[in-house]
């Protein structure tokens, strides 16, 4: 991590670029995880990436673009890495990838490098778009006004939501619904509501159409207004 | 200090229903579900589950209900690494009073890292309409509960190659952990010749299976590893001009592990747990910190 910071002392940005690489005398795979991916394969990765994030030069400030950036980021890691979901559990395999192969587009997102931002925790700069891409990347990309960074953290911070993918999407396609003022204000209640609820109920049982009923009552609780429900069944996978 | 939740609802009473141990399930083959599932790889699907039993009278007069039929199984693995939780209903319909049932569930393959917390839960299976006596009348409205039982899918220390086995098996006394190392020369694979063994019967030991057991056992665990890791290898070392760099052995692996932990590799290690032990200690707890976090 110093080595990074330093690099982006030295040179900005560009210095990061510098940095890049695809190996660590350190570095090693995970023990029971799948093929292991050689520096060829980063190096394409890496490449893949980058220009999926060609709209968004190191020489701007995101400013306002960081959702659109984030989403970008997310489907362009998803799509390239090719990994499952049992890969990217692992910290190691995001510090790496953050520290090494792509420290250039972390300090982008995140200028502050803070350590949560650069090291493979669940708030990881690359780990957070690639987790959201893998559970709401359809509905995100088909959305009019995709979710905002706060309401991503909304629901993939409370770990009484997070792990219930079926309830988070149902949540989504709630919050994505919503043509009211204020929605990341909305939303925050919403979900304050439904995680009120999972103390004395488990909530994984219920199919979407019960989810959707639980979610209005607590829409109404927040709003008084009722909603009218998404149509589609999003539990398939 | 003790726990206490309260809920909304009445909850069945207690000994009316009883979870047995959890099984899984390989080649046709029942088996008792140990701590540390080994052979295991991210391309395993594995079939696991609980049995019950439950006493229907009793359920339904503490929990007000009138009928198991409203009543449902869930069987829930909890991913913490993943952030994904996986479950499987078994419904109470024609459920015979006093009858052992198994409740199966799916730990997927590509789906799960680390370790997963299985649970299971006696739970209200439909919505009814609400009653002024505390009877449960929401979908999944919990009314009984199973102890959480942690699986660790890949060992412990860093995925090192980890056994849970109960010590007196061994007639190991008790402590919480120990080393077995079963290799000739540091020339030998390391993965094939060395394991951690966790005593399940230690209150320490266990808790060092729980991934959501305090940071402080797991440095103290590897302060204990280095130790004895370093301790078995005297020996060997001794002998040897230089340590192996092969791929996987012994000696690699060690020295990698000295290296990494303190700035030394496997020979200078030896050589100050052999000549300068109290100074050895000292290095230990400086580098590993294993009494950081214990409250006394």
């Amino acid at each position: 991590m110093s080595e990074v910071k330093r690099a982006y002392a030295d040179g900005g940005l560009p210095g990061l670029q510098e940095f890049v690489a695809f190996d660590h005398p350190h570095s090693a795979p995970v023990a029971t995880g799948g093929r292991v991916a050689d520096q060829r394969r980063l190096m394409q990765v890496r490449k893949a990436v980058v220009e999926s994030l060609e709209d968004w030069p190191l020489t701007e400030p995101l400013g306002s673009k960081v959702a659109a950036f984030d989403l970008a980021l997310g489907r362009a890691l998803h799509e390239h890495l090719e990994i499952v979901p049992a890969d990217a559990a692992h910290d190691e395999t995001w510090s790496f990838l953050a520290l090494m192969v792509f420290p250039d587009v972390v300090v982008q997102r995140f200028p502050d490098m803070a350590t949560e931002r650069l090291l493979g925790t669940p708030r990881n700069a690359l780990r957070r778009t690639w987790f959201r891409e893998d559970v709401l990347g359809d509905l995100q990309h088909s959305a009019k006004r995709p979710l905002g960074e706060d309401e991503l953290v909304g629901l993939f911070e409370r770990s009484a939501l997070a792990r219930n993918h079926f309830l988070v999407r149902r949540l989504a396609v709630a919050v994505l619904s919503y043509e009211g003022p204020a929605r990341s204000a909305w939303a925050r209640e919403v979900y304050k509501q439904v995680t009120l609820v999972t103390g004395a109920r488990l909530l994984d049982a219920l199919s979407d159409d019960e989810l959707d009923d639980l979610i209005a009552t607590a829409i109404k609780t927040v709003s008084g207004e009722p909603i009218q429900r998404a149509v589609h069944d999003v539990r398939g996978r | 200090m003790a726990r206490l939740r309260l809920y909304p609802h009445r909850m069945a009473g207690v000994g009316s229903v009883s979870w047995h141990q959890w099984w899984i399930e390989r080649g046709g083959n029942r088996s008792a579900l140990s701590h540390v599932l080994t052979g295991w790889d991210y391309a395993s699907e594995e079939t696991v589950g609980i049995s019950f039993d439950l006493k229907e009278e009793a359920v339904l007069e503490s929990t007000g209900l009138a009928s198991l039929e409203d009543l449902e199984i869930l069987a829930v693995a909890d991913c913490r690494m993943a952030q994904e939780r996986f479950v499987a209903r078994y419904s109470l319909s024609g459920y015979a009073t006093g009858a052992t049932v198994d409740v199966p569930l799916q730990l997927p393959r590509g789906r799960i890292a680390g370790a997963v917390r299985l649970s299971a839960h006696l739970v209200l299976g439909r919505n009814s309409e609400p009653r002024d006596d505390r009877v449960a009348y929401l979908r999944g409205a919990l009314i009984h509960s199973s102890s959480d039982f942690v699986v660790q899918l890949e060992g412990t220390a860093g995925r090192f190659p980890t056994e849970a086995v109960a010590f007196s098996d061994l007639g190991y006394g008790n402590a919480p952990w120990s080393l077995a190392c079963a290799y000739d020369q540091l020339t030998d694979n390391f993965m094939g010749t060395v394991r951690l063994l966790i005593n399940t019967e230690h209150p320490i030991g266990r808790l060092s299976l729980d991934e959501f057991a305090p940071a402080w056992i797991g440095r103290m665990l590897r302060a204990d590893l280095m130790r004895l890791l370093i301790a078995e290898a005297v020996d060997q070392v001794k002998t040897m001009e230089q340590i192996p760099v092969d791929e996987g052995s012994v000696g690699q692996v060690l020295d990698n592990m000295c290296r990494f932990f303190f700035g030394s590799g496997l020979k200078a290690m030896v050589r100050l747990y052999q000549d300068e032990p109290a100074y050895f200690e000292r290095l230990l707890h400086d580098q590993l910190d294993p009494l950081n976090g214990v409250i006394l």
